[in-house]
């Protein structure tokens, strides 16, 4: 909503902080320091958060180019506001951990739920096969 | 310095071996920064000390030119800019000559850019070029990209001053951003006359359209890390008028499918983005600043390469079909337009129906007695023909009225006890409905009751005087001023007699319905106002 109303830019976006989700569920912040019309970014001093629960750990990753189709949502970061929150920060080993943990938890009710489907005779493609389409 | 003249030269065997290295010089661990001047320095000095040191047998012609640089460090050219030395169909050499004479001189050595590497160059320092004033270098060198990438900084400027000095070679090599400086380069001499027909590779093409683009706000600090060229598609975005250098133009360089009216940025929309654009900078700057004072890796993003992406979006947002193009936009642009033109609001026309008042006037027909009634919502049932008379009560205008007045109707009104009275005559005059307004509900309530003989009752006597007294405000409301104080009075003797009829008054039980009805209701409403 810069140089013509109605339209969205991400010009006035450039050198501040940013939270971009990507289509693979990771969760990057950094500054964003350039763009182009494909709404590719690329990200300075960029933190990759893993949430698990209530819980996020912070792994540092540099400088991120993320090609523009791959993200989900993006939003700025006010770094005056003050930060209220719940989550607690945890070591990156710990978080991996609990990442780990709870794909294999998934993993699992996923697999009890394709053997009950399939003793049912129904088989529902697993999502993401989906997107080869 | 160095001058550069058309020449032969056995560089080009050398080239498919260099040719990765050239690129990992680009694109890889080598290339660290675009500061040509200090790379150009280096190249200067390194080619002096080749030149006397290393023989020349790829020298083929001798020529006054000036010794390439060593085999050491021969241009390497990435492959997929087709340039085809490699390959089995080497351009004539005539034609390339010159082109590989300024690889040899120019070409990205390894050795000055480890060289400065080591020095550890600051990313965030962007001296943006000099102009070279070569006739033969100065554009922007090519590299291996799609069209549609952004700006580079102001090489192009460079590139049309050589052209205006065309007659002049004998200038210094200037900006190295690469090898492959000379793509262009190679069109000029050969373009200043008549434009032999000829084969461009895209690259070629790219690098023409990019030399066109006249660089709109001087010069901007350089692009980050390695340097960007500007795309071909550049063209279709500053396009228009032709470039102020058509002649050096070749076949003309292929216009991307896009409808060609929007290929100019229209130009409120260019207006628009320019204003906005230097507003902001100078917003942000304010306003960035005082948040972070100190961000080293700030504007990284030029302003020119903003507005070019901005330029693009609002491109898009141009539109010849709209049924095609951007919904939410047209929306918007056709509500914009709409409420600025219509000032004065649309007004709902509808047809216009004439007032005419409508009076009731009742069907006559000459010589019948009476009125015919029509009855209708406006105009009930008429069945008495009544009107209020300022007689009063006591009187018995019996003889006053005439029997012929009565006409056809005659109601019967029992106001009074059964046995005490006989008939009461309504008195009939020509009454008009329409005024009885105020005038009905007072003839509804105050039939005046007749005798035909005897004074009035005392029973009706009452009754009347109940009448008055409840009618009384209202009275006193519509008398004017003057007046009031003359109704108050009457008020006064009228609630007095009541009151003194009614004590006085021995109730006789009466066989009546609606009589003593009529006067019990009656009394009991005025008894409130009968005790003040």
């Amino acid at each position: 909503m810069n140089y013509v109303p109605g339209t969205a830019s991400l010009i006035d976006d450039i050198d501040k902080k940013h939270l971009v989700l990507l289509r693979d569920g990771r969760t990057l912040i950094g500054y964003l320091r350039s763009i182009d019309q494909f709404a590719n970014l690329v990200f300075h001093q960029t933190v990759e958060r893993i949430h698990v629960g209530k819980k996020f750990g912070d792994i540092p990753r540099g400088i991120f180019i993320v090609r523009g189709e791959n993200v989900v949502l993006l939003g700025e970061i006010d770094l005056d506001k003050p930060c209220d929150t719940v989550l607690q920060q945890v070591s990156i080993e710990e978080i991996l951990e609990e990442q780990r943990l709870q794909q294999q938890a998934k993993q699992e009710t996923e697999k009890v739920k394709m053997q009950a489907l399939k003793d049912r005779g129904l088989s529902i493609p697993k999502a993401d096969n989906l997107d080869e389409y | 310095m160095e001058t550069i003249y058309l020449e032969e030269d056995d560089g080009l065997v050398e080239e498919e071996d260099e040719i990765d290295q050239f690129n990992d010089d680009t694109f890889g661990a080598g290339a660290i920064d675009d500061d040509w001047q200090e790379e150009h320095k280096r190249l200067a000095e390194l080619d002096e000390r080749d030149e006397h040191g290393a023989a020349q047998p790829e020298e083929a012609e001798p020529g006054g030119a000036e010794p390439p640089p060593s085999s050491a460090d021969p241009p390497s050219l990435p492959s997929s800019l087709g340039f085809s030395s490699s390959s089995a169909d080497l351009p004539p050499r005539g034609r390339d000559s010159p082109l590989m004479s300024i690889i040899k001189e120019v070409g990205l050595p390894k050795r000055p850019l480890q060289g400065r590497t080591e020095e550890g160059w600051d990313l965030s320092e962007r001296v943006p070029p000099p102009r070279s004033s070569s006739p033969v270098i100065g554009s922007p060198p090519v590299r291996a990209v799609p069209i549609g990438t952004p700006p580079k900084q102001p090489m192009s400027h460079a590139l049309n001053h050589q052209v205006s000095e065309a007659s002049n070679i004998s200038e210094t090599l200037p900006p190295q951003e690469g090898v492959l400086v000379s793509l262009s380069v190679s069109n000029s001499p050969l373009c200043r006359g008549p434009f032999p027909p000829r084969v461009l590779s895209q690259i070629q093409r790219a690098q023409l359209l990019n030399s066109q683009v006249p660089t709109v706000a001087g010069f901007h600090r350089g692009g980050p890390g390695p340097p960007l060229l500007p795309g071909g598609g550049f063209r279709p975005f500053f396009g228009g008028p032709p470039p102020p250098h058509g002649h050096r133009m070749g076949p003309p360089p292929p216009i991307p499918p896009i409808r060609h009216n929007t290929t100019h940025l229209h130009p409120q929309h260019r207006r628009l983005l320019t204003q906005r654009l230097q507003s902001r900078g100078g917003d942000r700057g304010r306003t960035a600043g005082d948040r972070r004072p100190r961000d080293p890796y700030s504007n990284l993003m030029s302003q020119k390469e903003k507005e070019w992406v901005t330029k693009i979006q609002m491109m898009q947002l141009q539109s010849t079909d709209p049924y095609l193009d951007d919904y939410y936009y047209q929306r918007q642009e056709k509500e914009q337009d709409s409420s600025s033109r219509k000032e004065h609001a649309t007004k709902l026309i509808t047809p216009q129906v004439a007032k005419v008042e409508h009076t009731y006037r009742p069907v006559q027909f000459a010589g019948s007695l009476g009125k015919l009634t029509v009855s209708s919502v406006n105009n009930p049932r008429k069945m008495i023909d009544a009107v209020v008379t300022s007689r009063s009560d006591d009187e018995v205008p019996a003889s006053s009225m005439p029997p012929s007045r009565w006409g056809g109707r005659f109601v019967t009104l029992c106001l009074s006890p059964a046995g005490e009275e006989g008939e009461a005559g309504v008195e009939q005059t020509a009454a008009d409905p329409v005024h009885g307004g105020e005038g009905s509900t007072r003839t509804r309530a105050r039939l005046q009751v007749r005798l035909c003989s005897d004074p009035a009752p005392p029973r009706l006597q009452m009754f009347s005087l109940l009448l008055e007294v409840q009618d009384f405000e209202k009275r006193f409301v519509q008398t004017p001023e003057e007046e009031r104080s003359a109704l108050l009075e009457q008020h006064k003797t009228n609630t007095e007699q009541l009151s003194a009829a009614l004590r006085d008054k021995d109730w006789e039980h009466r066989c009546v319905g609606e009589g003593a009805w009529l006067q019990g209701g009656g009394v009991a409403d005025t008894l409130p106002s009968l005790s003040e």
